[in-house]
């Protein structure tokens, strides 16, 4: 049994396998965090559909690109009540008819979240608004 | 473009969805009262075109630079490996030797208290999933299990150590059991043993890995414990049946669509788990594959499934969906399904067509690879003929087949690494808490999963190395069974480039789903 291990171990193609693996490992591993002030977005929605001017047009729905480490404020305003939920990060934010609300959250894992409503007034909801790309610096 | 698409989309989706009140699956149940709210019947009905079955994909696009550098490595690459074996002396002595123990082989049969072990787990989790938590997939054991762990993680076992399914596959130990007690107790079989008839071929794998391929990424309940529950023991029904007909190893081998899958995906594993030897990567796949037209078939299944997967998710998909219901609107024929029903249509018609676009292509290739090797056989006087004849296309297509595999397994690693490594995290706090009845019986109950245990960088770096990787042990495979296959270096170095041609192409559709953002409904 143990031979098989070994003679595995004495494949270039596993060593080299292994080499590539433990650098990239290495470099994943590099700290990302970054303490300053939070960046604020203002983020509107109306007639169900979100627009901002930190909105890029995207195939779907629209995205907006934050960057890893950073504190994130994305602050809503809505005509009419909207329950939303950031995906992956799970914040849940509920916006009154007419009003404001604000979904804090800490960029600290890369990748492409979506902000889903999950409620618009008093009906049930699943509506991808937007999506959150939070590139590694 | 992406303009009129997002108000299209828009238009189409804002009116989703006011009836299908659909659970959704929270992962960290913030939403207690909802939860405890909704019936569980509501989760079973239509939900409209969500995302993917089950829990969700964060990955970024690769980005340019990166897939750009991953298209000029496979070209380049592609070329110097061709190069490589073109030059006379260097080129590698044909393997003739069967790198795969038979497929049929009954290998080694688990230690009873493995097999026992096993049949638990089985029972365990249908258990789990009949009587367990109904209300949200992520506190019942069973969706996690099937569709992360054995679906996603068995894949990768079997791809990169060997064919442990093989060993802990529970349905042909209970099989065999059952069929050991009903022989105890009524003294005969409870079905005379025939052999499986020739014509049914794999046709039966085929069609439930249709099936299996439309429940993963089209049956929107897929992940309602029950649901799941119900639809694996049919599965496992059927497959009992014909196990007491036909003979549990050879039906489990024909029939059962994943035993062949990871037997497939497992070729490429450096151990030969059944005779218990290294071998060395791509090595299982030198050896062609028996059964006709069927067995090719399901490798095109396969391969189009997999690939599927991730073209659902582009946004080309997304406007061909929309521009589709479009048409369905505006032509008229509203009147004959509901929207919701209108695009798991298109979803469907897309899933079974792709299969049939795979085998079509390759069936094409293996056609130009006969022309252009005979070519070489007629303008080249001084060539002999090979020994085995002049190989028709059917037989080319089942000696190269297993050549596309490394392809598919690239894609399929890089498409579920990081989702497996997120999601899978999932079965920490659910071995402790199997059923969602709030136990702790581990004291993992609470643990939730870290989504930045990978970084972006890394998961993007690996899948592009992955996908290079793949595309060329497919290459090297294809020229190692050309000179089985053509004895004659020339002649086998040119009945590559059809397959050269498709395997770039086919690596390309790999970056570029890759390179696409997510986008889910």
């Amino acid at each position: 049994m143990f031979s098989f291990a070994i003679r595995a171990l004495r494949s270039p193609l596993v060593q080299t396998l292994a080499l590539v693996a433990a650098c990239l490992i290495g470099l994943a591993t590099v700290p990302t965090s970054r303490a300053g002030e939070p960046v604020i977005i203002e983020l509107k929605i109306a007639q169900r559909s979100v627009s901002g001017p930190a909105v890029e047009t995207g195939p779907g729905a629209g995205i907006i690109r934050v960057t890893q480490g950073e504190a994130i404020e994305l602050r809503w305003q809505s005509d009419e009540r909207a329950v939303l939920h950031l995906h992956g990060y799970n914040v849940e934010t509920e916006i009154p008819e007419n009003g404001d609300a604000t979904t804090t959250f800490k960029a600290r894992a890369a990748g492409r979240f979506p902000i889903e409503a999950h409620a618009f007034g008093h009906h049930h909801a699943h509506k991808v608004l937007i999506y959150v790309e939070v590139h590694p610096r | 473009m992406w303009k009129s698409t997002r108000a299209d989309a828009d238009k189409f989706l804002s009116g989703q969805h006011k009836h299908g009140d659909v659970v959704k699956f929270q992962f960290k149940l913030p939403l207690v009262a909802l939860r405890a709210s909704t019936p569980i019947y509501l989760a079973i009905g239509a939900s409209g075109a969500n995302a993917h079955a089950f829990g969700g994909r964060y990955d970024l696009p690769l980005p340019l630079w990166l897939n750009l550098a991953g298209a000029g490595a496979t070209v380049a690459l592609s070329f110097v490996w061709v190069a490589r074996f073109a030059r006379p002396g260097v080129t590698p002595p044909a393997d003739r030797r069967n790198s795969d123990s038979p497929a049929d082989s009954d290998g080694q049969r688990p230690h009873s208290l493995v097999a026992g072990l096993c049949v638990l787990v089985f029972v365990g989790l249908v258990l789990a999933g009949l009587f367990g938590s109904q209300n949200d997939p992520f506190t019942n054991i069973l969706p996690v299990s099937v569709w992360i762990i054995w679906w996603v993680g068995l894949a990768y076992v079997s791809a990169l150590i060997g064919d442990l399914w093989h060993y802990i596959n529970p349905l042909p130990i209970i099989g065999r059991y059952g069929g050991a007690l009903w022989m105890q107790f009524a003294g005969r079989r409870l079905v005379a043993k025939a052999p499986i008839p020739a014509r049914i071929g794999q046709w039966p794998a085929v069609a439930a890995f249709l099936l299996f391929g439309w429940a993963e990424l089209i049956w929107q309940s897929g992940s309602v414990p029950r649901n799941l529950a119900f639809a694996i023991l049919a599965y496992s029904s059927v497959l009992w049946i014909g196990m007491a007909r036909f003979g549990v190893a050879a039906w489990t081998e024909q029939a059962d669509c994943f035993s062949r899958f990871f037997h497939m995906f497992s070729r490429f594993a450096p151990f030969d788990l059944r005779a218990r030897r290294y071998r060395g990567f791509g090595k299982g796949l030198l050896a062609g594959i028996e059964g006709g037209r069927s067995a090719v078939a399901f490798i095109m299944v396969a391969l189009a499934i997999v690939a599927f997967d991730g073209i659902r998710e582009t946004p080309l998909w997304l406007s061909v969906r929309v521009g589709a219901l479009n048409i369905y609107h505006t032509g008229g024929y509203d009147w004959l399904f509901s929207k919701e029903i209108a695009d798991r249509l298109i979803h469907t018609t897309g899933l079974f067509s792709l299969p049939v676009l795979f085998y079509a292509i390759f069936a094409l290739t293996c056609r130009l690879m006969a022309m252009t090797a005979n070519a070489a056989l007629i303008t080249d006087a001084k060539l002999p003929g090979s020994i085995a004849g002049n190989p028709s296309p059917l037989d080319l297509m089942q000696r190269f087949a297993p050549a596309l595999v490394p392809i598919a397994i690239a894609y399929h690693l890089a498409h579920y690494a990081t989702y497996l490594l997120i999601w899978g995290q999932s079965i920490i706090p659910l071995v402790s808490d199997p059923l969602g009845f709030g136990w702790n019986l581990f004291g993992t109950a609470g643990y939730q999963p870290d989504i930045a245990i990978v970084g972006a960088r890394f998961a993007w770096i690996t899948s592009v190395i992955a996908i290079v990787a793949g595309h060329i042990a497919a290459i090297t495979i294809g020229h190692r069974v050309a000179l089985q296959v053509f004895i004659e270096p020339r002649r086998a170095l040119r009945s590559q480039l059809p397959m050269l041609i498709l395997m770039i192409a086919y690596t390309m559709l790999s970056l570029w789903i890759l390179a696409q953002p997510i986008v889910e409904f």
